[in-house]
């Protein structure tokens, strides 16, 4: 078989701590954070430099197994699930980071790097990485240039592809690539664009040049808890309306408000709103006081029940902790988790809220919405056990019906967890078939046999992988 | 564990194990994924294999017994996960199914529980190590040879005499409190209790050293012998029901975890939170080299007590804590699990090494025996001259009332 003769070339190559093929290690990479679509690898690798990508790549290339990229495996898409019987080539070894230029303000660093990390070893030097994706305590700059991530602070710093200026590849025949320039600013055709957001089927990262940014002179994070959802929303809109971009502008559900505050996660926010909102400006101290000055107002007069300003760093920190772990929270509520990403114009999420609760009530689904407000960036959150078979069908269908919602008000697939697996079948609700056929020729000038990360994105006839659900407990019956 | 009726404990393991719904939060904190970066040897997918073999999707094959067995329980990630997975109960319980125990392991676990042979080992051991014997260790092999290494020097026979039933307090009386020796704390590191007592004795408490109190059985439950884990408890729960104790203090994070999950006849306190809380009348002299703190997992993480040491030494005039990175990552010891693995403790330590050489502290503290002695053992390979102290016998040196 070719995937064996190929497995022992690999552990020849990386040897046994870094070349995976037992059936307990394997099943471990069978999904990523959308735990529905299960598909397993005939190996996993960890290669440590480009050099031993590439001749991973070759190694699988000559013997025409399919291999994927993997990161931090938080992907919500189901973008780093293996072909089954293929090869994932986890990043998680390539860790470095390689070069940081203070005055230029940029960074070079593998792609395992772990985003909060970057920031973390830059912060000495007054300097930060800007996308902050909620799970960037895990998920690395790999999977983050893969999926053109955002984060609560990219409505005003904008997603990763705003940030990263050239990239190291490894193409899928083996050749090493380099795309873009360190120096802002390039000729010709943006070819690192066409990567950022590509999911791992362009090729394969091997270094990351990132801009980093100063952190600002005056930070501040303000609370409002509100009644409804609904005035919550409009303020939103009016705040964007009135010219003002804050760093960061988010809300969260009653339900959401219950899960993070009985988790470790606990921020602190009020028990008997219907929704808060949670706002951060920052830049010139003069100009953060107006725009909070005028943020008062509308909030005021939309009836927030009250408004909050963090009191110190550690305060503003403990209120941003919780909106991040507010994804893992909900797994207080149900064995499983599916989260929606779509987004809707701002002004439309008044109406598409409460529709979407229509939605999953209608299925009986328990609902729970924390998402980028600013943006329109909807994260509907659902909790259903996995392993009833027909509940996860629903689960599915009510997927469908967001999706199908969102884009009638004008609204986009996906805001930043990407197509994946999951969404491949919605890609003709919104592109026509020449607009795919472009697509798809894009990715074949660069993964011409599609031996790279196949499956994904773009519609195929067959997927190989499915929704596998249930499993019990043997000997114990259903409850 | 196929076709087998399940037992209560079976049915809460794998009630626990579904909690997780896989956001990753917890991989990076995991100590021995940082190392060797797979899936199956971080917090996310343990869970996820352990789910499996419960569901019999798969066999416990030696790749997942091996990585389950890799896991330290520091329970660095239930500190972290936002669904609230009870890891540490997950990992027992599975543990205690799929860990095959051999002789010498038996034999080992076994002296914990009697002091009368732990102090005959521990004899032997000071003989070995103090007579020229100690040239012959290379015939040693395995983990009796790693165990040899990594022993401190053995305490003289009467530096390890059991401590006083009763001890007064200094000055005027504010209460009374119970005290554990312990297993491992009372052979190598009796000095460490004997600082305790002091630190309480001045802090104005009478402290009482329960009859008939044995080890807490927190390194059999790390073991997956839960049985045995059990029984300890109970006997310490009634060696400990001794009248009007305001609390049990512990100065060994482990057995501080194990007890604080038993429903003791009264409040299970450690020493730095007992001392932030009711030694408001102590005070210290001055320290001026910069000290830095290592957490143990089974306080910070475990018990959750992330907070009184660091306040602690806030109380010590001049001292400069440095930060130090990983503080609250394990060190490696776990238990017995640098003797268990010890190149991979041995590769968790050195990073830890790193991060102590970088933050430029003199003085290293914790509290807890195994970390004492993977540090000691660590500072020692490399020739650091860091000092590494429990933070009772800190305290103790710089008490001045
Ligand atoms: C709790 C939680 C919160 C989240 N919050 C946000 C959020 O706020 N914003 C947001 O945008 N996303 C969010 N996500 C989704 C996810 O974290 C991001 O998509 C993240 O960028 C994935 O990174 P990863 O390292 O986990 O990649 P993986 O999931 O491992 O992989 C993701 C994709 O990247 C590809 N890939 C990985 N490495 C490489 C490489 N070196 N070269 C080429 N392709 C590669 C994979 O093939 C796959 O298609 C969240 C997820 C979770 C679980
Ligand atoms: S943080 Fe908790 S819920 Fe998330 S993957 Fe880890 S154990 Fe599972
Ligand atoms: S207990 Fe420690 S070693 Fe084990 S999975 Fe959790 S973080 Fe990793």
């Amino acid at each position: 078989m070719a995937a064996q003769a190929c497995i022992k070339e690999l552990k020849r190559l990386l040897g046994d701590e870094r070349c995976l093929a037992e059936p307990g290690r394997l099943l471990s990479y069978e999904c990523d954070a959308l735990t529905h679509f299960k598909s397993m690898p005939s190996a996993v690798v960890l290669p440590e430099s480009t050099d031993e990508v590439q001749q991973v790549v070759r190694i699988c290339a000559r013997h025409e197994v399919p291999f994927t990229p993997r990161g931090a495996g938080t992907g919500l898409s189901g973008g780093a699930v293996p072909a089954e019987g293929g090869v994932l080539i986890e990043c998680s070894r390539m860790r470095r980071v390689l070069e940081v230029d203070v005055e230029n303000r940029i960074a070079r660093v593998e792609p395992g790097v772990i985003n909060a990390h970057l920031s973390q070893q830059v912060a000495e030097h007054g300097l930060a990485y800007a996308p902050d994706p909620s799970s960037q305590t895990v998920c690395t700059l790999g999977g983050n240039v893969a999926e053109n991530s955002g984060g609560p602070h990219c409505l005003k710093h904008g997603a990763t592809t705003n940030h990263i200026l050239a990239l190291r590849m490894v193409m899928p025949d083996g050749e090493v690539v380099e795309l873009g320039t360190p120096v802002a600013g390039a000729a010709g055709l943006d070819l690192r664009g066409v990567v950022l957001g590509s999911e791992g089927t362009l090729g394969i990262v091997t270094e990351i040049t990132c801009r980093l940014v100063p952190v600002p002179e005056c930070i501040e994070t303000l609370l409002a808890p509100f009644d409804s959802m609904g005035a919550a929303c409009t303020a939103v809109s009016r705040i964007v309306a009135a010219g003002i971009i804050p760093a960061a502008l988010e809300a969260l559900d009653e339900r959401t408000i219950a899960a993070v505050e009985a988790s470790v996660y606990r921020a602190g926010y009020p028990d008997d709103a219907a929704a808060v909102i949670l706002v951060e400006l920052d830049g010139h101290p003069a100009r953060v006081e107006a725009e909070r000055e005028q943020i008062h107002a509308i909030f005021r007069d939309m009836g927030a029940l009250s408004i909050e300003t963090a009191r110190d760093p550690e305060h503003a920190e403990q209120l941003w902790k919780g909106r991040k772990g507010a994804f893992g929270a909900m797994g207080r509520l149900a064995p499983d988790l599916y989260v929606q990403d779509a987004v809707v114009p701002r002004s439309k999420l008044p109406e598409v809220l409460p529709e979407i609760g229509r939605i999953c009530d209608g299925l009986g689904l328990k609902l729970a919405n924390v998402f980028h407000a600013g943006e329109g960036n909807l994260h509907p959150n659902i909790s259903y056990d996995g392993r009833d078979a027909a509940e996860v069908e629903k689960v599915v269908q009510a997927g469908q019906q967001i999706i199908e919602l969102c884009l009638s008000v004008g609204g986009v697939l996906s805001g930043e967890h990407g197509i994946g697996l999951e969404k491949q079948g919605f890609m003709k609700l919104m592109f026509s078939d020449d607009d795919l056929e472009s697509m798809a020729r894009v990715r074949a000038a660069f993964n011409p046999t599609g031996i790279l990360n196949p499956g994904k994105i773009l519609p195929t006839p067959r997927a190989c992988v499915e929704v596998k659900p249930v499993h019990r407990l043997p000997g114990v019956d259903a409850s | 564990m196929t076709g087998t009726a399940r037992s209560p404990e079976d049915i809460a393991a794998y009630l626990a194990s579904l909690d997780c719904v896989h956001c990753g939060l917890c991989v990076e904190h995991c100590p021995t994924y940082r190392q060797l970066g797979r899936e199956s040897a971080n917090p996310r997918g343990r869970v996820y294999l352990m789910r499996a073999v419960m569901e019999e999707r798969i066999e416990p094959t030696p790749d997942v017994i091996e990585d389950l067995d890799l896991c330290l329980v520091c329970r660095a990630c239930e500190s972290v996960c936002p669904s609230g997975v009870a890891f540490g109960e997950v990992m027992a319980q599975t543990r205690s199914k799929l860990k095959k125990r051999g002789p010498i392991r038996r034999w080992m676990m076994g002296a914990l529980l009697d002091r009368k042979r732990l102090n005959r080992a521990a004899a032997l051991m000071r003989f070995w190590q103090r007579s020229g014997l100690r040239v012959l260790r290379h015939l040693l092999w395995g983990r009796l040879k790693r165990m040899e290494a990594y022993m401190p020097t053995v305490p003289h026979a009467d530096a390890r005499r059991p401590l006083p039933r009763h001890a007064p307090p200094i000055g005027e009386t504010r209460g009374r409190v119970a005290l554990l020796e312990g297993c491992v704390m009372s052979v190598l590191f009796q000095d460490v209790n004997r600082d305790t007592m002091h630190l309480l004795q001045a802090a104005g408490y009478e402290v009482v050293v329960p009859e008939g109190q044995a080890c807490c059985g927190a390194l059999h439950e790390h073991d997956g012998d839960l049985e045995t884990a059990h029984r300890q408890l109970a006997r310490n729960k009634d060696a400990f029901a001794v009248d009007d104790v305001d609390a049990i203090v512990m100065n060994s994070s482990g057995c501080g975890a194990a007890f604080s999950s038993a429903d003791m006849p009264a409040p299970v306190i450690d020493l730095s939170r007992f001392l932030v809380d009711h030694g408001e009348h102590l005070s210290f002299g001055a320290f001026t080299e910069p000290v830095a703190y290592d957490a143990p997992c089974h306080l910070h993480h475990a018990q959750n007590e992330t907070t009184a040491p660091q306040q602690l030494l806030t109380r010590v005039p001049g001292l400069q804590l440095v930060p130090m990175d990983l503080w609250d990552h394990c060190c490696g010891a776990a238990g017995i699990y640098n003797l268990d693995h010890p190149e991979l403790s041995g590769r968790i330590l050195d990073e830890k090494l790193d991060a102590l050489e970088r933050s430029g502290a003199s003085v290293l503290l914790t509290g807890n025996p195994g970390c004492l002695m993977q540090w000691r053992a660590g500072v020692a390979k490399r020739g650091l001259r860091v000092e590494v102290l429990h933070l009772a016998t800190f305290l103790a040196g710089q008490v001045t009332a």
